[in-house]
């Protein structure tokens, strides 16, 4: 008796750490954030859907009559999301020169043809957290640039000198021909 | 045959090359300019350099070379043809270094993309590229599509050596009487806009949150892009960055009227209005966007039950066809949309491509009124079976005045419509022996031999080599309208050789 409810117990315990397995994985993959590739090629199967999606905020706040606009960036792909006036989103950096913008996770409702705008693909956000904050990049040069601007200064700065020395040279061989007799200025 | 280059015409079109290129170097100051206003000192000596080799190379073929007094018609052709190559690879040279384009060869297809007012972009992360970069590519759109010879003609050129040059760039009607005024109207036309333009947009993305120095930047960028009918946005999602319904109506307008010609601006600039009612080529291109647009509706079929409604539909299509029809390029949806929409709707847009804009307007493609004086020849030649023998059958059409049908006119459209009809075939069938599929290939030779700048997805940094450097030619070659690029290939073959 005692053997059996062991036995049973053991298979208990399995059978609640599988099922315990499982559904983590399955939320795990619920919260998974889509690439944005993804979402845009098969855009149709993703219509209506609550997607979370990664990447870096970029650009400018544009603001419309009902809520506001902010476009994400995830490599080479980008989707505008929309934030409606009551959840005004808190935006440290937004990416553009010099400027890497925040990346953040978004979750929202992904429209292939938005039915409130009315335009091409957005996310209507329902929620957003900030991943990594942004922050300004410095600026760099090459010392190889630098180097070559100062070597094709001077050799520009010969040229013209040289230039301007052949024309003048050449204006008086012209006027020399032209006052000689015998030239030929006919 | 073209008879063969000698050593003459070497030496006046090298003379005029370098004073070509000493222009090209002062142009670009202004956005060398623009990044030491901005404080942008990454981008400076990027400009710099490239300032640097244009004067160096202007100061070198003017010293080989020496002065000369006049430019014949077929060296004023070389020539145009030449400046276009040289202006494309010097103005590469500050995309290049600032290390959002992956080759040298990439950089190019951008410069000629925008100098030919194409649109097709191979730019690497475009929302980080300075703003004095990003002015670059996009007055490079404003500089080409009136036309680089256009700004030399002011400056550079005396006599009738300008008519030969202002030929030379695909324009063949004088606005007025003097080739330097009707540069300087040209000029006029398109600084006005500008300002209206760039003044317009700008306070629509004030009105939209954006800070007044960003909003100038976009406007005077989008006004560039959309008057010279280049397609080019300073950020990657292109219009559908801005998610502004009246922000796109007015790019709808301003790429329209650079898509009209500049006799027709002239005839509204002197009051008369009643051309814009009466012009044969606007009333084609009118007709020629309706029977496209229909066309290419009917390939939406069930598809048309995806969108929410009608105004979303129609904001979506028509948008891209109009764009399309007038050589802009803009977009206000995904290229992965884009090429998920049916073969028949692609169709109805290529048909738009190719078809084009109006002659001497900012636009590519085959022109409206080349369409237009085939249907009124094949309309002649109908009528002449049908009436009695003898009767005198002579089809008019009214262009700033009313002008008879002419067989040199007929020549000349039908010569300039097989040659594009046998550029968008070449880079169709190339696309094709690459894997591509056909109408995605056609679609995007279309696309560059028309400049126009929609993409089905084929243009990309990963696309074989051979089919980027064919894309330039195509983009060259439309821009030029074919004749300039013969006779350059004379000149390349004979020079030297008396």
């Amino acid at each position: 008796m005692k053997r059996n409810f062991s036995f049973l117990l053991t298979i208990f315990i399995a059978l609640a750490a599988f099922v315990s397995v499982s559904l983590a994985e399955h939320f795990s993959q619920n919260n998974r954030s889509l690439s944005l590739r993804e979402l845009l090629t098969n855009a149709n199967t993703y219509h209506g859907q609550v997607v979370t999606l990664q990447g870096e905020l970029i650009g400018d706040l544009i603001r419309a009559p009902e809520g506001f606009w902010v476009n994400l960036l995830e490599g080479p792909n980008c989707l505008g999301l929309w934030f409606p006036r009551e959840m005004m989103p808190r935006i440290g950096q937004l990416g553009r020169y010099q400027v890497r913008g925040d990346i953040v996770e978004v979750q929202g409702t992904f429209f292939q043809h938005c039915p409130l705008h009315g335009t091409g693909p957005d996310l209507h956000v329902i929620s957003m957290k900030v991943v990594l904050p942004g922050y300004e990049e410095k600026e760099y040069f090459f010392r190889e640039e630098l180097i070559a601007i100062v070597l094709f200064g001077t050799i520009g700065l010969c040229s013209v000198l040289l230039m301007r020395m052949l024309k003048k040279k050449r204006q008086g061989s012209t006027r020399r021909q032209n006052s000689f007799p015998g030239g030929d200025s006919a | 045959m073209i008879p063969n280059f000698s050593r003459e015409d070497i030496s006046t079109v090298g003379y005029y090359l370098g004073r070509m290129v000493f222009l090209l170097g002062f142009l670009q100051g202004l956005p060398l300019l623009l990044a030491i206003v901005l404080q942008e000192w990454a981008a400076v000596p990027d400009f710099l350099l490239s300032v640097e080799l244009s004067l160096i190379l202007g100061a070198i073929l003017s010293t080989l070379f020496p002065p000369v007094e006049e430019i014949n018609w077929r060296q004023g052709m070389v020539l145009v043809a030449l400046t276009w190559l040289v202006a494309m690879f010097l103005s590469a040279l500050p995309l290049y270094l600032s290390g959002h384009f992956l080759s040298y060869l990439d950089a190019c297809f951008e410069c000629m993309s925008a100098y030919a007012t194409t649109g097709l972009v191979l730019v690497q992360d475009l929302d980080h590229l300075s703003t004095a970069h990003n002015f670059w590519r996009h007055f490079m759109c404003f500089i080409g599509g009136q036309g680089i010879i256009l700004v030399a003609v002011i400056f550079l050129f005396r006599g009738s050596g300008a008519f030969r040059v202002y030929v030379g760039e695909a324009r063949d009607a004088r606005i007025l009487p003097n080739v330097r005024t009707t540069a300087y109207f040209i000029w006029l036309v398109s600084c006005f806009y500008l300002v209206l333009g760039s003044g317009l947009l700008s306070g629509c993305l004030v009105l939209s949150g954006v800070n007044l120095p960003r909003a100038l930047f976009h406007g005077i960028c989008i006004f560039m892009a959309g008057w010279d009918t280049a397609g080019f946005a300073p950020q990657s999602l292109n219009i559908l960055y801005y998610h502004n319904a009246a922000f796109e109506m007015l790019t709808i307008i301003f790429f329209l009227l650079g898509a009209i010609s500049f006799t027709v601006h002239y005839s509204i600039w002197t009051g008369h209005f009643r051309e814009l009612k009466e012009n044969y080529e606007l009333k084609v291109l009118l007709g020629s966007i309706v029977v496209t647009y229909v066309l290419a509706l009917a390939g939406f079929g069930h598809s048309v039950s995806r969108y929410p409604g009608l105004w979303s539909f129609f904001r979506s299509t028509f948008y891209q066809l109009v764009s399309g029809h007038t050589g802009v390029g803009f977009s206000n949806i995904t290229v992965t949309e884009l090429a998920g929409w049916s073969q028949l709707t692609l169709m109805g847009i290529i048909f738009a491509m190719g078809l084009g804009g109006c002659t001497n307007s900012t636009s590519g493609g085959i022109k409206a009124l080349r369409t237009g004086l085939f249907f009124k020849s094949v309309r002649q030649e109908v009528r002449r079976f049908a009436y009695p023998e003898g009767a005198s059958i002579q089809e008019r059409f009214h262009h700033q005045r009313n002008l008879p049908v002419d067989d040199r006119q007929m020549r000349v459209a039908l010569t300039m419509a097989v040659c594009y009809l046998a550029l968008y075939l070449s880079g169709a069938l190339l696309g094709t022996l690459f894997g591509y599929d056909f109408v995605p290939s056609l679609f995007e030779s279309v696309s560059a031999s028309a400049n126009v700048g929609l993409s089905a997805g084929l243009t990309s940094s990963n696309m074989p080599v051979l089919l980027k450097i064919w894309y330039i030619f195509q983009m060259w070659c439309g821009r030029l309208e074919f004749i300039p690029i013969f006779i350059l290939g004379r000149f390349l073959l004979t020079a030297g050789r008396e």
